[in-house]
């Protein structure tokens, strides 16, 4: 999976399941500040995550270092690569 | 004029939140006790909760004729037939006396952060009613008591921005509250608050003269969120509080 698809499949987690608009979804945007994400919604975020990339998520330390969407690419790169998930 | 009408708003409303406090709040504590020798815990605990409401209809009243309050009821439903999760938007620290804007019989618990149960005398009771104070229990703590108070046919409200906004704007809202609308199923009724962002201001005791609107909206019910989750439902609930709002801070 190329590192764009995964940006796309990404963003379309954050349209689809959390209704977002597309204008707000940058690689910059905080997923907590701008988004409007909580600890709470990381749990429905990893299930939507997990379903859409066919993974196993597992590094719940990881997990909780994610602030932004640029950081959710870089963990769903490391989790396709066999780095904290399955 | 203005500062005239604030400090003599202040001194008076003050004045008299003291005097009404320090008379209200044992003489109703006693006719509770006295009334819980002949009746079950249950009806107790329904009675002190009452009595937390009407001490709150009292002192939302003492700011008139310099605040005026008005209630408007548009949900459809009556609010005293819960339970329902109710759903306010939070500028000031008088949001939780507005709470008292229910009609009377609504029994009904508030989701509060730490500090009000620090506060002297009001903290106490608030722990007596079963207040939750959500910072200090763990995510399943807090279904579980929710879910029970709930399952008791006791409605709590929730200020889910967590913190006052301090202003006209609204904070971003957190998702425990929805994340038990989903579990439970209980019907969310929405609440928006105007008009008292600086009754007093954020950081501040100075109460300004002005009129407080609280308007009751229509039910938010799980069957048209039924595989929905909470990121989702907060956001629906946000947005009708948040162009209720717009609409009352326009009409001045």
């Amino acid at each position: 999976m190329t590192e764009q698809e995964i940006i796309e499949k990404v963003n379309n987690v954050f349209m689809t399941a959390f209704e977002i608009d597309e204008a707000q979804i940058r690689p910059e945007a905080h997923i907590f500040e701008d988004l409007g994400l909580d600890s709470l919604d990381i749990v429905d975020l990893v299930v939507e995550l997990q379903k859409a990339f066919g993974v196993k998520i597992r590094d719940e330390e990881q997990v909780r270092e994610i602030r932004t969407l640029s950081d959710i690419y870089g963990f769903i790169k490391g989790v396709k690569a066999g780095k904290g998930g399955s | 004029m203005s500062l005239i009408s604030t400090l003599y708003l202040n001194i008076t409303f003050y004045s008299a939140f003291l005097l009404f406090s320090a008379a209200a709040i044992p003489l109703m504590s006693a006719v509770v006790i006295l009334i819980s020798l002949f009746v079950p815990k249950r009806t107790t605990l329904r009675n002190f909760r009452a009595a937390i409401v009407i001490y709150g209809k009292v002192i939302t009243r003492l700011g008139y004729p310099l605040v005026r309050l008005r209630t408007e009821d548009l949900s459809g439903v009556d609010l005293r037939k819960g339970p329902y999760i109710f759903i306010m938007n939070h500028r000031s620290s008088s949001d939780p006396f507005l709470v008292s804007t229910l009609p009377l019989g609504t029994e009904m618990v508030q989701v509060v952060n730490t500090w009000p149960f620090r506060l002297p005398v009001l903290g106490f009771f608030a722990r007596l009613a079963d207040y939750i104070d959500i910072n200090s229990i763990s995510f399943e703590e807090f279904m579980e008591q929710g879910s029970r108070l709930l399952g008791q046919g006791i409605s709590i409200v929730f200020f889910p921005e967590g913190t006052r906004s301090g202003g006209k704007e609204m904070g971003q809202f957190r998702s425990a509250a929805f994340k038990l609308f989903l579990e439970t199923r209980a019907t969310i009724i929405p609440a928006a608050i105007s008009g008292n962002e600086d009754i007093p201001h954020k950081g501040s005791l100075r109460l300004n003269p002005g009129t407080v609107k609280v308007r009751y909206l229509p039910p938010v019910r799980w069957e048209d969120h039924e595989g929905s989750n909470a990121f989702k439902v907060k956001t629906a609930v946000r947005d009708m509080i948040g162009s209720q709002l717009t609409e009352m801070d326009g009409q001045g």
